[in-house]
Parts: C-alpha cells; sequence; structure tokens
C-alpha cells in the first residue's frame, strides 16, 4: 500500500507545505484573492462539509457518473455500428468525433430548455463532452484487427458474433477504457461548468456564486471537492480496468498498481 | 461592413509611432494605452465608453483606449488587479466584496445612480407583491447580482433557501419565455426589452422593482487600482473626464450613441430598437430623476450607505465598508 | 516493401452522412415545429416580427431549429464575418492550443513512462489539473503570464493536454513483452527500444489522442475567447444567445461551424495518421 500511494501523498504533502509557506504565491507574486491558502480551502471545506460533499454525492458526482455511463454506451453503440459497416467509419465517424468541439456555453442552455434546471440537463451535457472520445477510440479498438487475426478467426469457422465477441470486443477493450478515463475528468468538469449556468445546486453553483464575490476559499473548497470526486471516479474506473482486462500487458506490467 | 476596430486601433498606433518617429510639434507625446474592461458584452449599457471613443473624446485627452468586452468568465476586479485593464466596470455589490478581500481597488466615477434590476412574471402567475413569490419557482443572478434579491426576502423574513425555490439563472431569457420559472430577475434595459420583443406585451406582465421595495444597491462603476489613483491622478482624470463626456453625449444624442453602438455590437444578433429602448433606460439610470449633469458620475453618500449597509447585513463584506477608502469623487463633478 | 497506393479519405462519405443527417433533422425539427407552433403562428414564430406569437413558441426555434433555416443564416453574406471569419480566427487559435497542448501532453506522458514512481507521483495531479475550470484558473494565469497571448495559449493548451498524456501513457505502457525481450537480448540500446519499439506501438494510441485534442482544442480557443476577444466564433455564440430567440438560426449556424472546425482539423490529423503509421491494419486494406 504504501509504495503505491507513498509518491502521490509524499508529493502532496510537499506541494501543500510549499503552497501553505507561500512559495507560489512569492515566486508568482500572486495575492490570496487568487489563490487561496491550503488552510483557508481546509477551513472552508470543514465549515461547509455537510453543503459540500452533499452536493458532490447527491448532485454533481452523480452529474458526472451518470452522464459518463450514458455518453460511454452511446459512443460504444456507434464505434460498433460504424466498424460494422465501413462507410460509416469514413463518413460518420468524423461527425460524431466533431460533437466535441461544441463547448458547453451552447449546449448548456438548449439542454436545459430541454430537460429543465435539474440533473437530467446536466447529465445530457457531460454525455455529450463524453462521447466523442468514446467513440473515437472504441472505434479504433474495435476495427483496427490484424488480418492474420482475422484470418485465423474464419479459418476456424468462427461466426460473426464470436469474431466480435472474441476478437474486436476484447481488443477494443484497452481504447475503451483509456476513453473512459478521459472521459472522467470531462464528465467532473462538464457537470462542474454546466451548473453554471441555470441550476440550483451542486458544486458547479457553489463555485460560480461565490468566486464572482471574492469568496475565494469556499470556491475553492468547491474545486479541492471536485477534484476528489474526479479522482475516485478514475480511480474507480482503473480498478475496473484491472479487473476486467488484466490480461493486457499495460495492466500486467505494473504488477501490483 | 462592420467597423473594423482592430485594424482601426492598429492605424491609430502606426500613426502615434509615425508622429513620434518623424518628431513633430511641441505638443505631440505618445498616447497613452488605456484597457477599459466592461462588465459583459459590447451594448448601450456602456454607451459612454463606445460615444467616448468614437467621438475622439479619449482622443482629445490623449489616451488610446481599448474596450474589452466582458462574458461568463471573467471577473473585471481580478483584469484590473493583474494588470490585464487599467479600468474596470463592475456592481458595487461586488466591486465592495473584492475590495473587502484585499484587492487594491477604488470607485472613481458612480456612473449609473439607480437600481435597474427588477423581478418579472406573467400575469398569470400572479405575482402582484414580493410576498406573492413564496413558495415560486424564482430566478436570480448570482455571482454578484444576487444582493437586492436576498435583502428583499430578508425583508419579508423568509429563507431562500426553504421559502421559495430559488434557480441560478443564466444569462438568457429562454427558460423564462418557456415557462420555466414562474419569475424571474430582469434588467429594466435589456431582458425586460427582450422579454417585450420576444411576444410578451407589457400588459402581461407584473414587475416588482427592487429600487420601489426599498432595496435597490448601486451598479454599474467605474473603478481602477489605488495605486493608478495615487501615482497616475491625471491619467484617471482625464480618462474619466473623456468618460463623463461620452456619457453626456450618449444621453443627449441617444439616436447617435445607439448608431455608434450599433458599430460594436455582434452584426444581427442585437437589433437598433433593441439597443435604442436599451439606451433610453439606461439614461434614466445614468442621469436619474431630480439630477443634474453636472452629477453624472458622482457618487451619493446616502446611496452608497445603503448598498454598503445591504453589504455587510448578508456578509458580502466582513467589514463595513470605508466610504472614504471605497470610492473618490475627486475626478467627478463641478471642479 | 512494396509501395502501396494510400487511400485518402475522400470527402464524400461525410458529406453524404452529413446530408443524412440533416434530412433526418429537417424531419424531426418540421414535425416538432409544427406541433408545438399552431399555424397562424409559424411565420411569426420565425421572422420574429409579429408581436402576437406566444413566448413558448419562439423558443421551440431555439431548441430544435428547422435546418433549412440554419443553413440560410450560413449562408447569408451578412453572417460572413461572425461564422465564417470567426470561425478561422478561432480555428488559428485551436491549431497554437492543439501544438502546445499536445507537446505538453506528450512531454508529461513519457516522463510519467520512466517510472512507475513518476506515474504515481505526478498522474493524479494531471488529473486534478483538469478538475479547475477556467474561471479559477484565468485570473491566476493572467496574473503569471501578464502577457495576454501567452495566457491565453496556455488556458488553451491546459484543456487539450491531458487526453494526450492519457492516450500516450497508455500506448507507451503497451509494449509487447515479447517485442521488448527479442529487442533486449539483440542488446538493443534503450534510445533504440523507444524508437523502434515503444513509439511505434504508442502511436496508434497517441493519434487517437491528437484526434481527441484536435476537436478539444477548438473548445479550448473558444473557452479563451469569451475571456475578452473581440471576434470568434466563442464570441458568436454567447452574443447571439443573449439577446432572446429570435437569433436561433444564428446561434445554431454557429455550433454548426464550430463542429466543422472540429471535423476539419480531425480529418486533418486523420490523414497525419494514414501517413504516419501506414502499417497500421486499417490502412492496408
Amino acid at each position: 500500500m504504501t509504495r503505491q500511494w507513498g509518491p502521490p501523498l509524499a508529493v502532496l504533502v510537499a506541494v501543500l507545505g510549499l503552497w501553505q509557506g507561500g512559495a507560489f504565491h512569492a515566486l508568482f507574486r500572486l495575492r490570496d484573492f487568487q489563490l487561496p491558502y491550503p488552510v483557508q480551502i481546509i477551513q472552508a471545506i470543514v465549515d461547509r462539509s455537510d453543503v459540500l460533499w452533499r452536493d458532490a454525492i447527491v448532485y454533481t458526482g452523480p452529474e458526472a457518473a451518470a452522464g459518463l455511463i450514458l455518453g460511454g454506451l452511446l459512443g460504444f453503440g456507434c464505434a460498433v455500428l460504424f466498424a460494422s459497416i465501413p462507410f460509416l467509419q469514413r463518413g460518420a465517424l468524423p461527425i460524431a468525433a466533431s460533437f466535441n468541439s461544441i463547448p458547453i456555453i451552447a449546449v448548456s442552455p438548449i439542454a436545459v430548455l430541454w430537460l429543465g434546471f435539474g440533473q437530467p440537463s446536466k447529465i445530457a451535457v457531460v454525455a455529450l463532452m463524453v462521447f466523442a472520445p468514446m467513440v473515437v477510440n472504441a472505434f479504433k479498438g474495435l476495427y483496427s484487427i490484424e488480418p492474420q487475426s482475422l484470418e485465423l478467426m474464419t479459418s476456424l469457422a468462427a461466426s460473426p458474433r464470436d469474431v466480435f465477441w472474441k476478437l474486436r470486443f476484447p481488443h477494443a477493450l484497452p481504447y475503451v477504457f483509456t476513453a473512459l478515463k478521459v472521459g472522467t475528468t470531462l464528465a467532473m468538469i462538464g457537470a462542474l461548468v454546466a451548473e453554471f449556468f441555470n441550476a440550483q445546486r451542486g458544486l458547479g453553483v457553489t463555485l460560480s456564486t461565490n468566486i464572482q464575490v471574492a469568496k475565494m476559499p469556499i470556491a475553492w473548497a468547491a474545486i479541492v471537492v471536485a477534484a476528489v470526486v474526479g479522482l475516485a471516479l478514475f480511480g474507480g474506473v482503473s480498478l475496473l480496468e484491472r479487473a476486467v482486462i488484466p490480461w493486457h500487458v499495460s495492466v500486467r506490467a505494473r504488477g501490483g498498481e | 461592413m462592420r467597423f473594423r476596430f482592430d485594424l482601426a486601433l492598429r492605424l491609430a498606433a502606426a500613426l502615434t509611432l509615425s508622429a513620434l518617429v518623424f518628431g513633430s510639434t511641441a505638443t505631440a507625446q505618445t498616447a497613452d494605452k488605456i484597457r477599459l474592461q466592461i462588465k459583459w458584452v459590447p451594448q448601450a449599457q456602456f454607451a459612454g465608453y463606445f460615444v467616448a471613443q468614437d467621438k475622439g473624446f479619449y482622443a482629445d485627452e490623449n489616451l488610446d483606449v481599448t474596450i474589452v468586452p466582458g462574458g461568463p468568465d471573467i471577473i473585471p476586479e481580478q483584469q484590473v488587479t493583474n494588470g490585464q485593464a487599467d479600468f474596470g466596470v463592475d456592481w458595487v455589490a461586488s466591486f465592495l466584496a473584492f475590495r473587502d478581500k484585499g484587492l487594491p481597488i477604488v470607485d472613481v466615477a458612480q456612473i449609473y445612480q439607480s437600481s435597474g434590476l427588477m423581478l418579472i412574471s406573467k400575469k398569470s402567475a400572479n405575482i402582484k407583491s414580493p410576498q406573492d413569490l413564496l413558495g415560486r419557482n424564482v430566478g436570480v443572478w448570482y455571482g454578484g447580482n444576487e444582493f437586492e434579491f436576498l435583502a428583499l426576502m430578508d425583508k419579508l423574513k423568509a429563507d431562500p433557501d426553504k421559502d421559495l425555490n430559488v434557480i441560478k439563472q443564466g444569462f438568457t431569457m429562454d427558460p423564462f419565455l418557456a415557462g420555466q420559472m414562474d419569475a424571474a430577475s430582469a434588467m429594466t434595459y435589456n431582458e425586460y426589452q427582450v422579454v417585450l420583443e420576444s411576444g410578451v406585451s407589457a400588459d402581461d406582465l407584473n414587475v416588482i422593482r427592487y429600487n420601489d421595495e426599498g432595496v435597490g444597491m448601486l451598479e454599474d462603476n467605474l473603478f481602477a487600482t489605488e495605486d493608478m489613483v495615487a501615482n497616475k491622478p491625471d491619467l484617471v482624470q482625464r480618462f474619466v473626464r473623456a468618460s463623463l463626456k461620452g456619457w453626456q453625449s450618449a444621453i443627449d444624442d441617444q439616436a447617435g450613441a445607439v448608431e455608434i453602438v450599433m458599430k460594436h455590437v455582434e452584426p444581427g444578433s442585437t437589433t437598433a430598437d433593441h439597443q435604442g429602448r436599451m439606451m433610453s433606460e439606461v439614461a434614466k439610470l445614468v442621469l436619474a430623476p431630480g439630477m443634474t449633469a453636472d452629477q453624472i458620475g458622482v457618487m451619493d453618500a446616502g446611496r452608497f450607505a445603503t448598498t454598503a449597509d445591504i453589504a455587510y447585513k448578508f456578509h458580502v463584506i466582513n467589514a463595513p465598508a470605508d466610504p472614504a477608502k471605497s470610492y473618490t469623487n475627486a475626478f467627478v463633478g463641478t471642479p | 516493401m512494396t509501395a502501396r497506393r494510400l487511400r485518402l479519405p475522400d470527402p464524400l462519405p461525410v458529406l453524404i452522412v452529413a446530408g443524412a443527417i440533416l434530412v433526418a433533422w429537417q424531419l424531426a425539427a418540421t414535425l416538432y415545429f409544427n406541433a408545438s407552433v399552431s399555424p397562424e403562428f409559424r411565420d411569426g414564430a420565425i421572422s420574429g416580427a409579429d408581436p402576437k406569437v406566444p413566448p413558448e413558441m419562439r423558443v421551440v426555434m431555439m431548441k430544435l431549429p428547422l435546418p433549412n433555416l440554419v443553413l440560410a443564416a450560413l449562408v447569408n453574406p451578412d453572417n460572413a464575418a461572425q461564422l465564417w471569419l470567426a470561425g478561422l480566427i478561432t480555428l488559428r487559435s485551436a491549431v497554437v492550443g492543439f501544438a502546445v497542448g499536445g507537446l505538453i501532453g506528450f512531454g508529461l506522458a513519457v516522463l510519467m513512462a520512466q517510472t512507475p514512481l513518476l506515474e504515481r507521483s505526478l498522474l493524479p495531479y494531471a488529473i486534478i489539473s483538469q478538475m479547475v475550470p477556467v474561471i479559477a484558473l484565468g485570473p491566476i494565469v493572467y496574473s503569471i503570464f501578464k502577457d495576454e497571448n501567452v495566457a491565453r495559449i496556455l488556458i488553451a493548451a491546459y484543456v487539450t493536454f491531458f487526453p494526450v498524456t492519457v492516450s500516450t501513457l497508455k500506448g507507451l505502457r503497451s509494449v509487447d513483452p515479447n517485442a521488448l525481450a527479442l529487442m533486449t537480448s539483440l542488446a538493443a540500446s534503450r534510445r533504440q527500444i523507444y524508437l523502434l519499439l515503444r513509439l511505434p506501438t504508442a502511436l496508434p494510441y497517441i493519434f487517437q489522442a491528437l484526434k481527441i485534442a484536435a476537436t478539444a482544442s477548438v473548445i479550448g480557443a473558444i473557452v479563451v475567447e469569451l475571456m475578452g476577444a473581440q471576434q470568434g466564433i466563442g464570441v458568436t455564440i454567447l452574443r447571439t444567445q443573449y439577446y432572446g430567440p429570435a437569433n436561433a438560426a444564428k446561434l445554431w449556424g454557429a455550433i454548426v461551424v464550430a463542429s466543422i472546425l472540429g471535423l476539419v482539423f480531425f480529418r486533418v490529423v486523420a490523414v497525419a495518421e494514414r501517413f504516419a503509421t501506414r502499417w497500421q491494419p486499417e490502412f492496408r486494406a
């Protein structure tokens, strides 16, 4: 355990120490209204812990997680479709990827008009953000198979279903997990920023309302809590990856991760 | 063709540079470069500055002014403090909040004398008085614009978290138009007009004005760093003088001001009519009834006190605001 | 090795699929519009000229606009500057953000791939960095880098580096152990192993990341524009939204332009992938 968690914790302690000591502030000539000190942030977290954690676990976290799952599933489904129909690979894949270029400031208000102020509209925003990385990565994994492997399958009279489940799907999994990992951060920041516009509660609401009235410690407390949730999501996906594809060289090589 | 402001600026800079290089009479000096960070996108809300720029009032004062548009991620107080802008426009409540946390900024002119903020609702929602808001879906702008609402709630002895359903309102009125909110925040000069233009007639709207309820706070100001006020008072004076001249001109010749503003707005996103109505409403807030023209920009001690008291009461600021340090009338009013 | 003629991706399939999407969109939008807006208000709901049109019906265009109107807004010469010129301006920023972000992302991944220790120490911070929204980051970056342009490039890079890091790291770690063993048994130097084995193995992953980063860099450019730029597709989106549902066609036009920027950039990277990794199965067909 210490071997795995030791280094990041050591770095964390060092960073926090430097930060509280004012190293970053001195180095970059920052003031506390641009970047609050760790003690201020921790104080704010403690003061508002019930609200912050409730927002994280009941509102923003679930928005991110649900959006991640929804966007991931949709993305994977489209990837399967595109991999089956070559014409779509050339025609539809770039369009699916281009959804990644639509900014939240455009999507969020429209989502609110359709789905209201609550969580559904934020989940929709997150799903859109996560969709493109998943499509691109999953497609690559499903499609980019060595011809020899395909020939081997056909020579063994494998059915298309076998080819999919025994060859394409496993080959795609490392790519899928890469997309999910990238997706966790997109999902958190997406949920956070979606809550800036037309929302009722959540970490994003706390963040944006406080940052514009100079209440930096509370705003950064919301960021820290969001980061913790994001790390937890990322960690969850990593654990899932180890459970699902323990055979993949990138997972094996690390040994006891 | 849209006025290519960036090209004009480059041309102006090039001309200034050539004037320097080739020498001139004794009066030739390099114009001082100034950046003004406005609170939101260019519109008649900031007409005075655009007029001052377009009509050469800034040039007359030897100033080369860039007006930087605002946006959802821009905090004018931060931009002025970190040197990205020399002057900023924001509402007094958030200005005081940032001062309270140590930002060394000073209000050098109070442009808007009276609050233009209100809550609007369709007649069918039956919200005739503030009391009727309780238990309803109400849109409130946060990020520094929510304190008049909180003061109103306080006046009603209501708890905003429990007694009604507050929604953090974005910067469009679409949710209100779509019926997702019973009451929404609006400015007299913009969102109210947008709603009227979107098919709701004035007869069909109920309006609650924060001013009428006695909880109006001061809004758009003009601020700079303490450092600039202390060390470059002449620069501040020139900028304020030219800006106030711009505001005066905008109020006197509103049609002309609208024409100038239209050069800076996103073409097609708004109409001259809309900006015209905005200009007319803004004029009422800048030159409030009972004021004389030479009082434009002057901070009234009483109105400041009301705003500061509300800010203190709702923990926007932790210490009562010090009028002597928060604002100065040295650059405005009749000398 | 015989030279194989590379089949470059031709634009036709994309256009055909786009056309199909437009047709489906037109059907859905027309059905929705006709269902939501009563006949006497239909013209008014589109033009915004009829004051009697109820507001709920006007908002319909914002929710699902009629594509023919969006296309009309896109080809209207009056809109050319705010849509297409703005798009080019945004694309230029996006390319810069992509380049810087890609380099930083790649460098960070190579660093972390050196030892698991480095990866475990640094990766959490890379993840956390993505959780800080621009509204909090902006004042810090502006304060450190006084130059507005440098600050903007860094903020844009900030948005794009992470997918590149994650994918590159994955790729660098996905080396076939047998191949690695073979190379070591042949006394290959570390540098040789990197150039001949690790990098080629990582390239497919890296290119997926670059494709995503390409599309994300458009967002990065837009986010940066919303911090005070005078022109750009993000600026267009913000301002057309602000003044009400009458501008719905133009707003959606701007959204389409943003997607097109991402699409074009994506294709450019896809073509680069073909050249750089022509040994991959799907390019050998």
